[in-house]
């Protein structure tokens, strides 16, 4: 019968004679599925706050532009609506009678 | 640099092919014995492969290829182990509360590794189980040490250590196992 420290040692050494294990074939099948899709990254925001305020700034050009665009078509819009109204209103009360 | 390197920088799928040809059963290898489990070993031995593809051009040659490969083959096999053992912590938290599934903590299923010898099978399965329970560094050398084959001065190399360290390391590793192995004993074996 062994004992405990000859079993042990035993299997402290059963490790000896072992053999490298190999992967299953499709491996690199595998492996080059993988590497075609693309990565995905994500790219870190350094110092999120200056972009941020980069935004906002950006933002409000943009509004800045937009309200200055719908300003002026609105002026030229205006310009025209007495001319119209009188016009109208002169057909309205026909020719002038002497 | 070699020119097989300059190619491998270059992206040629030939070079690369060659380079998985003749590195995947020392990656696999070392991964199954870092994680006893064929599925992640598998898992993690692409996910080398895939980093080697995506990185090598900053590999500089300061070490052999082969010690890079090894490198990032044990950092991720550490990586699997730490995530895993954070679900399985996790797990455990939540089965405490509930009531229905009063399961016990499942004992993890003996691993026998298909290069061991047929006549120490089931004492390796017992020793992997052992060695699964073995501190992070003593766990990586003692690993390259008696399942890859290594020796102390290539493991040396690949844990970025001394000779000497590495030799502590798989000495205590030993010390631990054959503690581990005497309390298995009088469990089981009397």
């Amino acid at each position: 019968m062994k004992t405990k420290e000859t079993w042990i040692e035993e299997t402290l050494n059963s490790f000896d004679g072992i053999r490298r294990a190999t992967p299953k074939p499709d491996l690199f099948p595998g492996i080059q599925q993988r590497l075609g899709l693309p990565e995905k990254k994500t790219i870190p925001l350094k110092r999120p706050f200056y972009w941020s305020v980069a935004a906002g700034i950006a933002i409000l050009i943009g509004l800045n532009i937009f309200g200055a665009i719908y300003y002026h078509s609105a002026q030229s819009i205006s310009s025209q609506v007495p001319a119209a109204i009188a016009k109208d209103y002169l057909s309205y009360l026909g020719p002038i009678k002497l | 640099m070699q020119p097989f390197i300059i190619k491998l920088r270059e992206g040629n799928e030939q070079a690369f092919c060659e380079l998985v040809d003749q590195f995947r059963d020392r990656v696999y290898n070392t991964a199954l014995g870092m994680l006893q489990n064929e599925e992640n070993a598998e898992d993690v031995t692409q996910e080398v492969f895939i980093e080697i593809f995506r990185s090598v051009v900053g590999f500089r040659g300061e070490s052999s290829l082969s010690t890079w490969i090894y490198r990032i083959t044990v950092r991720k096999s550490l990586e699997y182990i730490r995530t895993s053992q954070r679900k399985k912590r996790s797990g455990i938290f939540f089965s405490l509360f509930n009531l229905e599934q009063q399961e016990s903590v499942t004992t993890e299923a003996p691993f026998y590794h298909p290069g061991i010898l047929l006549e120490n099978k089931e004492r390796a399965a017992i020793l992997f189980s052992a060695v699964s329970k073995l501190p992070v560094n003593q766990r990586t050398a003692f690993v390259l040490h008696k399942v890859e084959g290594l020796s102390q001065a290539e493991i040396a190399e690949i844990m970025n250590s001394s000779v000497s360290a590495v030799e502590s390391l798989i000495v205590r590793a030993k010390q631990k196992l054959r503690e581990l192995l005497s309390d298995y004993y009088d469990k089981n074996e009397r």
